[in-house]
Order: C-alpha cells, then sequence, then structure tokens
C-alpha cells in the first residue's frame, strides 16, 4: 500500500468518523443539554462587552451594600453595592478564558511529553514517568504561589498555573494510549517505510488515540475552572475588579453566616459550566467508542 | 512480588530527591522568605545574622544539599517558624488526615458501590438515571463551595453539626468528610457502574447465565469480583490525593491536617516544613500504591502470576481522573 | 480629635471588666436577657474587688477554650517571629513584665518591678528594684540576672534595640538599665508583653522551649502543643500573686471566623476574638452570648513609597489624600466602631492633633485640582496582602474612588511574605501600599513608621526633620516641649501625605455569657489569666 493511498483513505475515514459521531452525540440528551449551555455562555462571554456597560459589573454604590436578591438585584449585591447578578454574568469571560486556556496548555506540554514516553519506552519512558511523579506530587497551591509571584498575578498566569498542575494528568492519559496503537500494524508499517519518529508519533500514533485526549480535556477544561477558582478562593487569583467565580467566592465568604447568597450565584454558576463541559465530555466519549457506550 | 515491592521503594529515592530539590527552588523563587516573615521588626544586622543562620546568604542549592544531608540521616529537619522537628509536626497532623481520608473513602465505598451496582444491574432505570445525574453533579461541584453551603445549611441553619475542627469526634468528621467524599462518590459510582456493564456484558457470565445460575448470584459471584480492578484502582488513586490533605476543604473546615499544614507552610515560607511534608506524603502515596498493587493480586490471580514473574507489569489504567483538588 | 480620643478612653473605661467578681447566677440572667440591647454592660461587668466575700463558695468550670484569629507561632517573648499582636495574649498568661500598664488610670503600676526610677534628666539610666518573692514555674527564684538576660536576649524588637544599651545587675533584686539614647516611655515599652522576663538557667538548658518557662499564673504544657493549632495551658498553683479559678485553658486557632462563632454558640470554646461585622447581631440575638464591641488603636492607612516612582509627586499624594472617601471605605469593609483618622497618629497617645493648616477631608474638587498638576502621570500601582479580606476590600473601593477623579489604580496581589519582602526599607518595590499598624499608648512608638531604615516605614519616608524630631521627642520630659515635637511631625506628614490616615479599627470579642475577668485592652494587648465561668 503506497502513503498516498493510505493517507488518502484515512482522510476519507476522519470525515465519516467525525459524522458519526456527531450523529451519536446528537442522540445524547445530556450532552446536548450541555453543548446548548455552553454555547449560550460563550456567546454571552464573547459579546458581553459590545451590550454591558463595565458600569454594572465595577460601578459601586455602598448606599447599597449587602442587599438580599430582589427584583432589582436578581443575585443581591455585595459588600460595596455592587450588582451581583452582572458579575455573575460577566465572571463567565474569565472562568471559560481560564478552563480553555489552562486545559491548551497542559495539552501543549502534556501530549507529546506522554507520546515521547509512550512510544519509546524504557529510559526515556522511566524519566518522564518520574519527572512527572515529582511534578504531581507539588501540591498546585504552590504551584501558583511560585507562578503568580515570579510573573505576577495576571491572568494568564493564573491559567498557567492551573494548566502546568494538570499536565501529568495528560502524559499519564497518552502514554497509556500510545502505548495501546503503538505496536498496531500500520505503526509497524510506517516503521519499516522509514519514516522518522516524530513523524510516526504525529501522523500515525496520535491521531488514532486521540479519543481519550478528548474526552479528558474536556473533562479536564470543567476541573480546570474549578481548581482555577480554588487557586482563586485561596488568594492567589485574578486582579481586582474582575469578577472571577473564584474571587467571588471568596470575597463571599466573609459574609457567608448572613449573606449565603453571596456565595451561593457563583457557586452555582462555575457547577452548571462544569456540569455542562461533564456532559459533552461523557457524551463525546459514547460517541467516538461506541464500544464504550452504556 | 518482593522483588516488585522493592522496585517501587526503590524508585522513592529518586522522586524524593526531585521533588525536594523542586519545592526549594520554587520556595527560592517565590518573593520574600521565612526571614521576612518572622524578621518583621528586626535590625539590618540581625537579619543579616539569621538570614546567614538559615543559610539565606548562599545560594538555594547550598541549603538544598544542607537539607539533602539531614534527610540522608533521617532528619525531616526543623521548622524555622515552630522551631519543631518536622517529622514531629507531619505526626502531629497525620492522624487527623488520615481519619479524614479514611472517612470520606469509607462513605463513598458504602454508597457507591451498592449504588453502582444497581445502576448497572438495572441498566436504563430511573436508579440508573438518577445515580448517574446525581453522580455528575456531584463531579461538577467545586469541593470548598460544597462545604461552605453544607456548614451554612448543618451548622447555621440546622444546628446539628460542628463546622470546625476535629474536637468533636465523629460528628465533626460528617461535614468534612462528605465534603471530599462527594467527588469520590461521585466518581465511584460512575466507575463501579462502568466496570460491572463491561462485565455483565462478558461472555463467560452469559454462558453462566445460560447454565441457569440465578441473576443475583451471577452479579455477587462472577462480575463484582471481576470488575474490582478498575475500582481499587480509583479507591487507592483518591486515597492517595486524601492523604497529601485536602487543602481547600481542610481550609474551609478549620481541620488540622497535613494540607493545611502545608499551606500554612507555603505562606510562611518555610522551606523545611513544606519539604518534609511533601516527601512525607509522595511516601504515604506509594504505600497506598503498593498495598493497591498488592491488593490487586489477591483479586486476581493473573496478575499475582505476573509479579511472580517479575515481568514488566502493566498497571490498569485509571478509568478516568478524579475530582479536582 | 480630642472627642475621639476620650470616646476612645471613655470606652477603655466602660469594657475594662475586673477580677471574678460576685456577680453570678442571677445577674447573669438579668443581663443575658438584655442582650438583645447592644452595648449594654455585661453580667461579667460586675466588677468587684478580686477575691472578696463569697467567691471561695462559688463553682466555676475547670476547663475552658479560647478561639483565636490567627495562629500562634511563636511561645518564647523575645521570638523571632511574635511581631503579631496575637502572641501577647498568650505571654500575657504565661509570663510577667516588669511593670503593667493599667488601661483605666493610663498609668503604669508595679508588676515584677517593685519601684522604678530615672537616674538622670535624659532618661538614659532607669534604676529598678525587683520583688524577692517571685518563682519560676521550674521552681528557680527571680533575680536580676534573669532581667538582664532577658533584655540582652532580644534582637528582634527595634523598639528595644534602638534604645537599650546593657544591663547592670546590683545584688539579687536590684539592677540599672542602661539606654543608648534617652527614652521617657521606656518604661511604657517594658510594659509589653514581649519584654516578659524569661528564666536564664531555663533557656541555657533548653534553648528551643526553655523561654515557655515564665513567672505567669499559667504554665504552658508542651505536651499538649500542636504546632500551629492548639496550646494547652494550666494553672500555675505556686503563682505569686491571684491564682487564676480555672484550672485549664486551651488556645486554639480557627481562621474563619463564622467558624468561630458557630463553635462558641455550641460551647465548644467559651471566648472567640473578632467577629465579622456582619455577624455581631446575630450574635447579639443568642442569649448565650455576650458580645462587646470596642474601638482599638489599630491605624489603617495608606502608604506611598516616596523614595522612588510616582509616590514621589507630593501632588498626587495629594490628590489621593483628597480622593479618599475614609466614610464609604470604613463602611465597605463594615467595621462599624471605627473612626475615621485624620492624624497619622496613635489614637491613644497624649500628642495627638488634627489642627492642620490645610485640612484634608475628601473632595473631588481638590483631588482634581491635585490630579491637574501631576502632568498626566496619574498610575499608581497598589500593592495588596491577599491573606486579609479586608485589604482586598479596601483596595477595590480606593480603586473605584480613585478613577472617580482620574487616578488609576491597578491593583497587584501578593501574599503577606511577598508584601514583607517587598516593602523592605532598603529594597521596597511598591508604588503604595495599604496597611496597619497597632499603635502602643506612648508617642514615641510613631518612631517606628518615620525611621530611616526600619521596615515598619512603609512610606520610606527619609525626611531629616522628623528624624531630629523624633529623636528629641522621646529624650525629652517637658510634656508641652514633646507636645511640640510630636505635634510638628504630624504637621509635615499632613502636609507631605508620606502616609495617608485612614481609619482606626474597631473589634469584637464574643464570649459565653457569665464568663468574668476579661480585662480589654485597645492596643490589643489582652491578659486572659484571671477568665472563669461561674456554674
Amino acid at each position: 500500500m503506497s502513503t498516498e493511498t493510505m493517507s488518502v483513505s484515512r482522510k476519507y475515514r476522519k470525515r465519516s468518523k467525525l459524522g458519526e459521531i456527531w450523529h451519536h452525540l446528537k442522540k445524547n440528551k445530556g450532552a446536548m443539554t450541555g453543548l446548548g449551555i455552553l454555547i449560550v455562555m460563550f456567546a454571552v462571554a464573547l459579546t458581553i462587552d459590545f451590550w454591558l456597560d463595565m458600569e454594572k459589573v465595577i460601578g459601586q454604590n455602598i448606599s447599597q451594600k449587602l442587599q438580599a436578591p430582589n427584583s432589582l438585584h436578581w443575585f443581591g449585591t455585595d459588600e460595596m453595592g455592587r450588582d451581583m447578578f452582572w458579575r455573575v454574568v460577566y465572571g463567565s469571560r474569565y472562568s471559560l478564558a481560564i478552563g480553555f486556556v489552562a486545559v491548551m496548555v497542559s495539552l501543549a506540554v502534556g501530549v507529546p511529553l506522554g507520546a515521547v514516553a509512550g512510544y519509546y519506552g524504557g529510559k526515556v519512558e522511566g524519566l518522564i514517568m518520574r519527572i512527572t511523579d515529582i511534578f504531581s506530587a507539588i501540591p498546585s497551591i504552590l504551584m501558583g504561589v511560585v507562578i503568580v509571584s515570579i510573573l505576577g498575578s495576571s491572568t494568564f498566569n493564573l491559567m498557567l498555573a492551573v494548566g502546568i498542575s494538570s499536565v501529568p494528568n495528560f502524559v499519564r492519559i497518552t502514554r497509556a494510549a500510545v502505548l495501546t496503537v503503538k505496536n498496531e500494524e500500520y505503526v509497524e508499517a510506517a516503521r519499516a517505510l522509514g519514516k522518522t519518529d516524530l513523524y510516526i508519533i504525529f501522523r500515525h500514533i496520535l491521531p488514532n488515540c486521540l479519543s481519550p485526549i478528548i474526552v479528558q480535556t474536556t473533562l479536564r477544561v470543567a476541573s480546570a475552572i474549578v481548581s482555577a477558582s480554588s487557586l482563586s478562593f485561596l488568594g492567589l487569583g485574578i486582579k481586582p475588579p474582575s469578577p472571577e467565580w473564584g474571587a467571588l467566592l471568596t470575597a463571599g465568604k466573609t459574609y457567608i453566616r448572613g449573606y449565603s447568597y453571596l456565595c451561593l450565584f457563583p457557586g452555582l454558576a462555575i457547577m452548571i459550566t462544569v456540569l455542562a463541559f461533564n456532559m459533552v465530555g461523557d457524551g463525546l466519549r459514547d460517541a467516538m467508542d461506541p464500544k464504550l457506550k452504556r | 512480588m518482593h522483588k516488585y515491592i522493592i522496585k517501587r521503594i526503590l524508585m522513592l529515592i529518586p522522586v524524593t530527591i526531585g521533588v525536594s530539590l523542586l519545592v526549594f527552588v520554587m520556595l527560592d523563587l517565590a518573593p520574600g522568605t521565612v526571614v521576612d516573615i518572622i524578621g518583621g521588626e528586626m535590625t539590618t544586622e540581625e537579619i543579616a545574622e539569621l538570614n546567614h543562620e538559615l543559610g539565606y546568604d548562599r545560594s538555594v542549592f547550598y541549603r538544598y544539599f544542607i537539607y539533602m544531608k539531614g534527610l540522608l540521616h533521617g532528619d525531616l529537619g526543623t521548622s524555622y517558624i515552630y522551631k519543631v522537628d518536622v517529622w514531629k509536626l507531619y505526626m502531629q497532623r497525620l492522624p487527623a488526615t488520615l481519619q479524614l481520608a479514611g472517612a470520606s473513602v469509607f462513605l463513598a465505598i458504602v454508597l457507591s458501590i451498592p449504588l453502582g451496582i444497581k445502576a448497572a444491574t438495572k441498566h436504563g432505570g430511573v436508579t440508573d438515571n438518577l445515580s448517574m445525574v446525581a453522580a455528575l453533579l456531584g463531579l461538577s461541584m467545586p469541593n470548598f463551595w460544597l462545604g461552605m453551603m453544607l456548614i451554612v445549611l448543618f451548622s447555621n441553619q440546622l444546628g446539628w453539626l460542628p463546622s470546625y475542627g476535629a474536637t468533636d469526634g465523629f460528628k465533626s468528621l460528617i461535614l468534612p468528610a462528605f465534603t471530599i467524599g462527594t467527588g469520590l462518590m461521585a466518581t465511584l459510582t460512575r466507575t463501579t457502574r462502568s466496570s460491572m456493564l463491561d462485565v455483565l456484558r462478558a461472555d463467560y457470565l452469559r454462558t453462566a447465565r445460560s447454565k441457569g445460575v440465578p441473576e443475583k448470584k451471577v452479579v455477587k459471584k462472577h462480575a463484582l469480583k471481576n470488575a474490582l480492578i478498575p475500582i481499587i484502582t480509583i479507591i487507592g488513586t483518591q486515597l492517595g490525593n486524601a492523604v497529601g490533605g485536602a487543602v481547600v476543604t481542610e481550609n474551609v473546615f478549620a481541620w488540622p491536617g497535613v494540607g493545611r499544614l502545608i499551606i500554612d507552610a507555603i505562606n510562611q515560607r518555610d522551606t523545611n516544613t513544606v519539604t518534609g511534608c511533601i516527601i512525607m506524603t509522595t511516601v504515604m502515596i506509594c504505600i497506598i500504591q503498593v498495598v493497591v498493587d498488592v491488593v490487586y493480586a489477591f483479586v486476581d490471580p493473573r496478575l499475582r502470576a505476573q509479579y511472580a514473574s517479575a515481568k514488566t507489569r502493566k498497571k490498569p489504567e485509571k478509568v478516568q481522573g478524579g475530582a479536582a483538588a | 480629635m480630642k472627642r475621639s480620643l476620650s470616646v476612645v478612653l471613655a470606652a477603655l473605661l466602660a469594657v475594662s471588666l475586673a477580677g471574678c467578681g460576685k456577680s453570678g447566677g442571677s445577674d447573669a440572667t438579668t443581663a443575658a436577657a438584655g442582650g438583645a440591647q447592644p452595648g449594654t454592660e455585661a453580667a461579667a461587668a460586675g466588677s468587684e474587688a478580686a477575691g472578696a466575700g463569697d467567691s471561695s463558695e462559688k463553682n466555676y468550670r475547670e476547663h475552658l477554650t479560647i478561639a483565636f484569629e490567627s495562629q500562634i507561632t511563636e511561645m518564647d517573648p523575645q521570638g523571632n517571629g511574635n511581631a503579631n499582636e496575637i502572641h501577647a495574649k498568650l505571654f500575657s498568661m504565661t509570663h510577667d513584665t516588669l511593670f503593667k500598664y493599667n488601661v483605666e488610670t493610663g498609668e503604669l503600676e508595679p508588676n515584677l518591678a517593685t519601684e522604678w526610677d530615672w537616674l538622670d534628666d535624659a532618661c538614659t539610666k532607669l534604676h529598678v528594684k525587683l520583688r524577692d518573692d517571685v518563682t519560676f514555674q521550674n521552681g528557680n527564684p527571680l533575680t536580676a540576672e534573669d532581667v538582664a538576660f532577658t533584655l540582652d536576649r532580644v534582637s528582634s524588637d527595634t523598639q528595644i534595640t534602638n534604645y537599650y544599651d546593657h544591663t547592670e545587675v546590683q545584688g539579687d533584686h536590684e539592677l540599672t538599665i542602661v539606654l543608648k539614647t534617652g527614652n521617657v516611655d521606656f518604661v511604657y515599652i517594658l510594659s509589653r508583653p514581649f519584654d516578659s522576663i524569661v528564666n536564664k538557667a531555663a533557656v541555657e538548658a533548653d534553648p528551643d522551649f526553655g523561654a515557655t518557662i515564665g513567672t505567669g499564673a499559667w504554665i504552658n504544657d508542651l505536651d499538649g502543643y500542636v504546632a500551629g493549632d492548639t496550646i494547652e495551658l494550666k494553672r500555675n498553683d505556686n503563682y505569686w500573686g491571684e491564682v487564676p479559678k480555672t484550672k485549664s485553658i486551651t488556645l486554639v486557632y480557627i481562621a474563619n471566623s463564622s467558624s468561630r462563632l458557630m463553635a462558641l454558640e455550641s460551647d465548644e470554646v467559651q471566648l472567640i476574638y473578632k467577629l465579622a461585622s456582619t455577624e455581631i447581631d446575630m450574635a447579639k440575638g443568642n442569649s448565650k452570648i455576650e458580645v462587646k464591641e470596642f474601638p482599638t488603636t489599630r491605624l489603617y492607612y495608606f502608604a506611598f513609597n516616596t523614595a522612588a516612582g510616582p509616590g514621589t509627586d507630593v501632588n498626587l499624594r495629594k490628590a489621593v489624600a483628597y480622593a479618599i472617601n475614609k466614610e464609604d471605605l470604613i463602611a465597605a469593609v463594615g467595621d462599624t466602631g471605627a473612626m475615621v483618622a485624620e492624624s497619622f497618629y496613635g489614637s491613644a497617645m497624649a500628642y495627638l492633633t488634627t489642627e492642620f493648616d490645610e485640612k484634608i477631608t475628601y473632595d473631588v474638587e481638590k483631588a482634581k485640582e491635585y490630579v491637574a498638576k501631576c502632568g498626566g502621570n496619574t498610575s499608581l500601582k497598589l500593592m495588596a496582602n491577599t491573606g486579609d479580606g479586608i485589604f482586598k476590600t479596601m483596595s477595590e473601593v480606593l480603586q473605584e474612588q480613585f478613577r472617580q477623579v482620574g487616578i488609576t489604580l491597578e491593583i497587584e496581589e501578593v501574599d503577606s511574605a511577598g508584601i514583607s519582602a517587598n516593602t523592605k526599607y532598603a529594597s521596597a518595590t511598591h508604588e503604595s501600599m495599604i496597611y496597619s499598624i497597632g499603635t502602643n499608648t506612648w508617642d514615641s512608638d510613631m518612631g517606628r513608621l518615620f525611621s530611616v531604615g526600619t521596615n515598619s516605614n512603609k512610606a520610606i519616608v527619609d525626611d531629616s526633620r522628623i528624624s531630629e524630631l523624633l529623636i528629641e521627642g522621646s529624650a525629652c520630659v517637658d510634656p508641652e516641649q514633646r507636645a511640640s515635637y510630636y505635634k510638628e511631625i504630624q504637621a509635615i506628614n499632613n502636609d507631605q501625605c508620606y502616609y495617608v490616615p485612614l481609619y482606626y479599627s474597631s473589634t469584637t470579642i464574643a464570649y459565653t455569657a457569665g464568663l468574668e475577668g476579661i480585662v480589654i485592652n485597645p492596643t490589643g494587648y489582652f491578659d486572659y489569666s484571671h477568665i472563669c465561668l461561674p456554674e
């Protein structure tokens, strides 16, 4: 079989596979609900700067402080009299961005490392896996403190901190996936054709272990949002007055005894977002791997 | 088997060296040292003296070298802040962390495995759907937020349970254990269900059924045993996570565990304490992993044979990542 | 401002509760019933000469627990890490000082020292006589050697080290303390719990924990010590003064204020320090709890780095000073008992003044005028401590207030260690910051905030006139002369706006109804030695 026909047939297969995945996904009610929620959230997050007056988000009015949810302020107001509803809505920008960028960071670092470890095995694998062990032993909060303090506290650095702490997950998942396909015939064939290792990894191996990685990605977006908000909760967040959800929770923590709504709504927002990602992730897994379909 | 355990323990050595080096370098990169914390009102000379005493006038590698020299003699160092042996500090906090870890895992096992089995056997039924929705919810809730909401409900509003610390015995354990346990319960229910489903469809069970073995027995005798491997893996991983100290949850509940100790030490730049505790956590996780592997061998004779021949072993992979820290 | 001073003093008087008196049972219930009215005198306020009358017939709860909001990390009064005033509460139980400051009268009283006097006019030689009936908890008698040893070992406290030179021991119970530069206030400084006397022999025998042995009413039981979490205290039955009625006390650390309150409500602890402002009313509604709010001498301030960056421009500093609405700030942090600070000075200090040529109050127009003079350089970075929610809230409020007058404030969040590292006098990198300081009652204490090279000098002030005034002020015995020195310092700061004073905070304690023997001190140096709960 020549390389041309192989790649052509693969392309063809790939296209139909995408269609098939969508076909399966469409039938999954949970995944479609999740997808719907996410689409709305993304639409809001991407366009909010055009239709929402920032004054509503950051404008303070101390005389209106700590009002319980009412018809004017749906989610109540915080200790500076800012409307919690708009702050939570505006916060979606940060949380979604953090989720995505953080996971991109861990994908970019984790997948190649995992692939190399799985493909070469032996000492290389040993080394990479030990380094992974070392990194996973470091509490993410320490990672957060260090990154945020070296590079300053900014949204991107928070993303970086969260991203780096979930690199070990991707290394392990990718390695495991690579192990399952590296001895397949098509890999042997490519090797016999004298292709370089790099070519084989990126053209043959990785495309065939995408599904666990994609599934892990959606699930990790969810947990990245949660861990970013935990870091934020422990005081390593985004610069004020940006209403990141974790930061809102931290601020509300002080008032939890009498004004628990200050914590309730940002927490619910995190929960719903993460839930949506998880539902889509579950759906994707089922759709991509019919064998696993439950 | 012995060979394998020894190999596992030997592997701790490079990991420990790497972890401690990383902690040292990272804390060195963070702004401020412990001298800034304790030397607030000191004169410049005294600060210089203290810096010298603690090695902060030399490079981080020098301090690391000194620490490792101590570690070789089994000395985890002395806390700069509390002036107590880190080993002692760690041991003071470990029981609370183990209690919490144990309680949350116990809670998860007791609730999730039966639920997962039921969901799998009644696949597509009401229990199945409900438990899956609940599990998904459980996975999606930020731990600390759940903790706070539980405090508001059960401590503030209803006044049933204490909200802080470990002073009230069993009662004070409930809320934090449930908070940490939620993620685990969710993961475990899902894992149990999916691995049971895998097994229930397997050919040998079909054979057993066709031979007229009653369904209950099929589930109990054959299916569960074979579905245990991924379940044990998840429990092991989660127990490993939990002995590291559930940092945020311990913070919310003022739980006197290892996680809070590490956080406080990081904030105070108490390098020895941070390093010592993380090394101990690494060791604990390794012990748990070894135990899990031994349990595998008991559950699955095939694996036992594999260990016996001491071949390179393929550990059953995690079914999916656990809940976030 | 005179008024605010008198408010502090009045509050002091109103809330200082003496000894365990006869007010128990019935009184307690009446007061508890009246607990709905804020500020009513608590039952515990029934002050009666300690040990009088029927107190011996009453039963007291044997064990009490006190919950603190921050960690006690240091059990050695002269240790390195005790800058936080929380430690003072421990030391005043386990140790004793030479002198005791009476918060009601504002007078120094004898404690371990029976009498003292300055041997010279310049206040450099202090002669002290000690009690001869005091023993340490390890059985060793207190001698002048121990006092000399204690003062010699102070290293981490510029308030001592800037003045103290050496001690001449004259026999077992007499000594002379010699200072480098004169300081009238030195006796007051020595009344702080950080200068409690430790036993030389004990410290030399056990350098790590020997200093936990004091002469105080409470013995630090190291067996029950969980570092960073719990401290167990046992009653010292051989105490030279009045022996406490409670047998043992546990000090625990509960960071979250809601958790502290709930622990109090469920009787897990009997005394808590600091309630969140939003919880005060809730706690007052509970008849089993008594709540005391009182002003403190803790001063919150805004400091520029006046040595480098935008803070070197006096116009920007003034613009900021006019832009800050302190009432709103107080409302946002929810500190209902806080007092606006008009001068950068301790609220309980004698020479506080607010009479300045240019009175700086919240004035948007004025602020804009000064902004206009800045020549466009109107952006400023503020270093905020992430470790404390108050600073976070304050920085956000300031950000908004500055925006109103055209100053852009960028908030840099750093944790506590980062704050101390980045704002050291010699290597400060901040442009501005908000911070607080627990001011003492004596005037020379302000020196910490203006002295060149001191790390408490967060504005990196290097003003030769102020330095001069500080030296003259501390060595001056004439009250009028002293007043003029210290008032000039305040006027210079008002003029230059190195620091912008924000407010004096208030704080709260809450305790199980009926608890007696709490002495409140606005400087934070509480003494819980004699708390007891009649049953």
